[in-house]
């Protein structure tokens, strides 16, 4: 009886344990916010960001298994796509904005270059629904998981039960998608004060205060809102931004401000494509700036840079580009699983 | 060894006391009193007919009350109808006080629309969820009728919205003085549907003022079947 007692015990316990140690800890770098998403609803696991990254890299999300998250979002570019001004889906459709760099999502209280997705977790339903990018249905997407021979054991390990479900999938991407961290540039170490600006640099950080700090606002250089930043409308695409989804007429032209965290890596710039250099960037700014009533007021001014601090600006942004970020192992193609595949 | 059983015993006594009654709910979409059939087509007063091939409903937020105080109210209340599955139709509410009004909301509150991705009646492959923009369908109504000059005459109404002047979720209350342990509540498409010009408005799938008047319609016409 009492040895019974004792065994249950032990077994309960190092059930306990392996759970605990699956278990993983977001890390908030020193002098970061705290993060928006809430990961007490969603608590980070080792299996279930495996799972995550499994299905981020797997075409079989969409509809004739061709396209898969990473095909628009390729870790070598800080998850974007670059070349392409607009993003592709299956049989070479275009859509008809660029594909956002994925990094630091915990931050973000909002998704999409007009902020349609009011959470990470249903993010993924976007793309994978849209008949521009991957066609595909969630309850098809299920059906095809279920039917594979690897993934309800994948979901098993992750959540104790091998019935998939649009939750489970959803959130395991959430995973994944979380723990693309990029806070390892120069700009931070010199922040943890283990590495020095060199004089342009400097130049180029206060020249960044000055014209930028405002919208792209440190630590993760975006303040999340929607501005109009002057760009001319594209008549080929004639997008509204933020207006399509509040239908204000003070939201007309505005679009998510992004990170300008891993730059060299994810160009082209704008929300569609439209500018394949960073000189091209300072020069819409110094000069292109079309004045429309919804101009963000931080523009109204104009921003004025000759050739030496544009020089110094493009050097203080070299500094955020994390080449750790972009060569981490850990955010890869999860070569282990897909090896024994037959398909792919 | 003996005190056990005895024990137990106690227990599903006061059980069967704190136990006072249940609820049978069933909700009922109707066409002139009768449950919708998916493959009939519905004579109009104009002459035109028309047919209703899907509707998928959320109920949220039921409690129950006496005079106007809220004396019960449903743990975790989220259910979707589907008029193709009669069991989604029948809920049970499990001890539940005596009462004489039930309350409820038709679709999914903000609340959850802005949390991510849920469970059970709630998960987005349930396919009332907004891909292209977050948030919940409360309700889709699907059909055609020769009066919608659209592919194979089709109209769609998938309402939701759950921000600002858009909220399309809409409450329900149903005064039932009787309080019996089985209720039927009629959802009479045929009233909801004859508000509508199908010849101007066939298809509504992204919240609007629209959308928010059609749900508000739609609440006004629930009403419990007599027996």
């Amino acid at each position: 009886m009492k040895k019974g007692l004792v065994i249950s015990c032990l077994l309960a316990t190092v059930a306990l344990l392996s759970f605990k140690t699956n278990k993983i800890q977001f890390a908030i770098p020193k002098g970061w916010p705290k993060p928006v998403y809430d990961f007490g609803k969603n608590p980070l696991s080792l299996n279930k960001v495996e799972l995550g990254r499994m299905l981020f890299y797997d075409p079989v999300l969409s509809r004739d298994s061709t396209t898969s998250c990473a095909s628009c979002h390729s870790p070598f570019n800080a998850f974007t796509h670059v070349d392409h001004d607009l993003s592709h889906g299956i049989n070479d459709r275009i859509g008809k904005r660029n594909s956002p760099a994925l990094m630091n999502l915990a931050w973000s209280s909002s998704f999409m270059w007009d902020g349609s997705i009011n959470h990470l977790d249903v993010q993924s339903l976007a793309p994978i629904t849209n008949p521009l990018e991957m066609d595909e249905s969630l309850p098809n997407v299920i059906r095809k998981l279920q039917s594979n021979t690897r993934y309800p054991n994948l979901f098993y390990k992750a959540y104790g039960d091998s019935v998939i479900t649009g939750q489970h999938l959803l959130q395991a991407l959430s995973q994944f998608m979380l723990t693309l961290v990029s806070k390892n540039a120069k700009y931070d170490s010199v922040m943890r004060k283990q590495a020095a600006f060199t004089e342009q640099e400097s130049k180029g950080y206060a020249l960044y205060k000055q014209h930028c700090a405002s919208c792209h606002t440190e630590p993760l250089f975006t303040n999340y809102s929607f501005e109009n930043n002057g760009l001319y409308v594209d008549n080929t695409l004639n997008d509204s931004g933020r207006m399509a989804i509040t239908k204000l007429p003070i939201d007309s032209l505005k679009f998510k401000v992004p990170t300008l965290r891993n730059l060299k890596y994810s160009y082209p710039y704008m929300h569609d494509g439209r500018f394949k250099h960073l000189g091209q960037v300072l020069n819409h700014y110094a000069m292109g700036i079309q004045r429309t009533p919804t101009l963000a007021t931080q523009l109204q001014k104009g921003v004025f840079m000759n050739n030496e601090e544009k020089f110094y600006l493009i050097s203080f942004l070299a500094t955020l580009n994390d080449k750790t970020f972009v060569s981490n192992t850990a955010y890869g193609f999860p070569k282990k699983y897909f090896e024994q595949s037959e398909g792919l | 060894m003996l005190l056990r059983p005895l024990l137990l015993i106690c227990l599903f006594c006061c059980a069967q006391v704190v136990v006072a009654q249940h609820l049978n709910l069933r909700f009922v979409p109707t066409w002139g009193g009768k449950p919708v059939d998916a493959e009939k087509y519905y004579k109009l007063p104009s002459g035109d007919s028309l047919q209703i091939t899907n509707f998928r409903c959320y109920i949220s937020a039921i409690s129950l009350s006496v005079n106007g105080k809220i004396v019960y109210r449903e743990p975790n209340s989220y259910h979707l109808l589907d008029m193709a599955e009669p069991t989604t139709l029948q809920l049970r509410l499990s001890n539940i006080p005596k009462y004489d009004a039930i309350h409820f909301s038709i679709g999914v509150d903000s609340i959850m629309s802005v949390s991510g991705a849920h469970g059970g009646d709630l998960d987005p492959e349930k396919g009332m969820y907004w891909a292209w923009q977050s948030g919940y369908i409360n309700f889709k109504v699907e059909g055609n009728s020769n009066l919608c000059n659209t592919r194979r005459n089709e109209f769609q109404f998938h309402i939701g919205g759950y921000a600002g002047k858009d909220n399309a979720l809409v409450q329900v209350t149903l005064r039932n003085v009787d309080a019996p342990n089985a209720m039927t509540i009629e959802i009479p498409l045929d009233k909801w549907l004859q508000q509508i010009d199908l010849r101007q408005q066939h298809t509504i799938m992204s919240p609007s003022a629209e959308a928010v008047q059609l749900a508000k319609q739609l609440a006004a016409t629930l009403n419990i079947q007599q027996q």
